[in-house]
């Protein structure tokens, strides 16, 4: 199949206001198109800069199923380049992450710098000599790279929107992230797991900010931790589902943490298990200012098309086929902060490591919910949950209650934008 | 040792003569170079396009022509160690 065979409306007939159809998640065809009109063209999150902290560091990434090299520069510019050579296609990286200014693939010795220009090649006499280089390409390279707050994002678009108008609203959720430290820095220093599904990658965009599976997924690791977290997510509660614009979205529980007027209360971490951190975030910003920021919370904020914020965690989500994505993930560490990021590290565990609870029971849905979608009827699923009772809220966004799939239907709306922009 | 996908190089230093010196090895390759202070404040101040230039692989390594002046210069300093 090629991309050819989606007719233009043929999408626009797929995707309803209170409906989407299966094949949106099964058809080869339509995941080739979303791999050139929304993940080779729009904002895609990269990496963060602290994975990358000195010059000539250099760190493996992806963008969906393309390979990419994250660098630094000896004058500290960030580039984000494909990971093939510019002789015959040969990878060039294969370490996961190192330091280099230059990079010489195995198979022939050309030798790029780390910002993607051709150095040489060994030889030279077959190419007329070193002017050759003038003629000859570099490593391909992001056409357009920035970061905000540290987050790095790439668009293989040379044109387009920039990246705070791609991001949005969403920017302040990462400005409510990085607050979250006495320094205004997160650090995702903490490693990563690797974590591959088989299940098309909107299933995990369109779980991140569900607010109606919790109760009944994670019932178990509720219970067992004792979290106030799952009776959060119910139609009784005062948080709510917002659309951010741009695809983006949120699951908001802070007014039910303003309710509860407890520093830390959203992380079930008492003040007396983190005196230094608190202290710190007090004097940072004053003690007022100060709890406002550690009772209100971090944010869980579904990025579009694949950053996830989930408070403590952090996924990177990675389509490689119509039917298999990975979910890179990791615990959130904040500048600053050692006491508060032991914890955290030992809670990521507990919920999205290897063994985690969280990352488990959503994972069996994705997987089981593909094989659902793969039968043959009912053709569509139903997005029509608080379609009723969505509202405004004061700052023009929509919401709905904390269950409610306003969320996934601004994605969808958000999707067709791009991927039938007539 | 100093090493990443891309080499890896032995760096120790050499007191067998009057003064000490560094001694480079290429542990890819086994070719040695000795580097005298000077030589090591010369590269410090060396701007950076000269670095960028060394790192030609047609430079002084994979040549068409002569093997390049690199090795001869190794053996010139000391022959006992020069690469195999
Ligand atoms: S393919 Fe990289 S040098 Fe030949
Ligand atoms: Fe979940």
């Amino acid at each position: 199949m090629t991309t050819a065979d989606v007719a233009p409306g043929d999408l626009r007939s797929r995707v309803g206001t209170d409906r989407v159809h299966g094949s949106l998640y099964t058809d080869p065809a339509i995941y080739a198109l979303e791999l050139e009109r929304i993940w080779y063209t729009t904002w895609v999150y990269v990496g963060h800069t602290s994975e990358i902290p000195q010059p000539n560091d250099y760190v493996r990434k992806d963008i969906g199923p393309q390979q990419v090299v994250m660098t630094r520069d000896k004058a500290g510019g960030i580039h984000v380049l494909h990971n093939r050579c510019a002789h015959r296609g040969n990878l060039v990286c294969d370490a996961e992450q190192g330091n280099s200014s230059s990079f010489r693939c195995p198979y022939h010795g050309w030798t790029f710098a780390n910002t993607g220009e051709l150095l040489g090649f060994p030889f030279n006499q077959g190419y007329g000599g070193a002017r050759a280089r003038e003629r000859l390409s570099g490593l391909g390279a992001a056409p357009r790279v920035e970061s905000y707050r540290g987050f790095v994002f790439a668009s293989l678009a040379a044109e387009g929107p920039t990246l705070r108008e791609h991001l949005g609203a969403a920017a302040d959720r990462i400005d409510q992230l990085v607050r979250l430290s006495p320094v205004g820095e997160v650090e995702l220093t903490a490693g990563w797991v690797r974590h591959e599904v088989t299940a098309n990658w909107k299933m995990l965009v369109e779980n991140e900010t569900d607010g109606y599976h919790p109760q009944f997924v994670h019932s178990s690791i509720f219970s067992i931790s004792g979290s106030g977290i799952g009776a959060l997510y119910s139609d009784k509660s005062t948080a709510v589902t917002r659309a951010l614009g741009g695809g983006h979205s949120e699951n908001d529980l802070s007014p039910e943490f303003r309710r509860l007027g407890v520093p830390m209360g959203w992380a079930g971490t008492p003040e007396s298990k983190i005196p230094e951190y608190t202290a710190a975030m007090r004097a940072a910003y004053g003690a007022e200012n100060g709890d406002e920021i550690m009772i209100n919370g971090s944010p869980h904020v579904m990025i579009f098309p694949n950053l996830f914020i989930a408070e403590i965690q952090l996924f990177v989500l990675q389509p490689l086929a119509v039917d298999r994505t990975v979910q890179h993930v990791t615990a959130i560490q904040f500048a600053g902060a050692p006491d508060l990021n032991r914890r955290l590290v030992t809670q990521c565990v507990g919920s999205v490591g290897p063994a985690g609870m969280l990352l488990a029971d959503d994972a069996e849905m994705y997987e089981r919910n593909q094989r659902g979608v793969a039968q043959r009827r009912p053709e569509w699923l139903d997005l029509s949950r608080g379609l009723h009772r969505e509202r405004t809220d004061e700052h023009g966004f929509t919401i709905g209650t904390a269950t409610d799939e306003t969320s996934m239907r601004a994605m969808w709306e958000h999707y067709l934008t791009l991927m039938d922009p007539s | 040792m100093v090493a990443s996908e891309f080499a890896a190089v032995s760096v120790s230093l050499d007191s067998r003569g009057n003064g000490t010196r560094l001694r480079l090895e290429d542990l890819r390759s086994g070719a040695v170079r000795y580097l005298d202070a000077l030589e090591l404040e010369s590269i410090v101040w060396a701007p950076e396009h000269w670095v960028r230039e060394l790192l030609d692989p047609s430079r002084h390594r994979w040549r068409d022509a002569d093997p390049g002046p690199s090795v001869e210069s190794m053996r010139e300093t000391d022959p006992g160690d020069a690469g195999t």
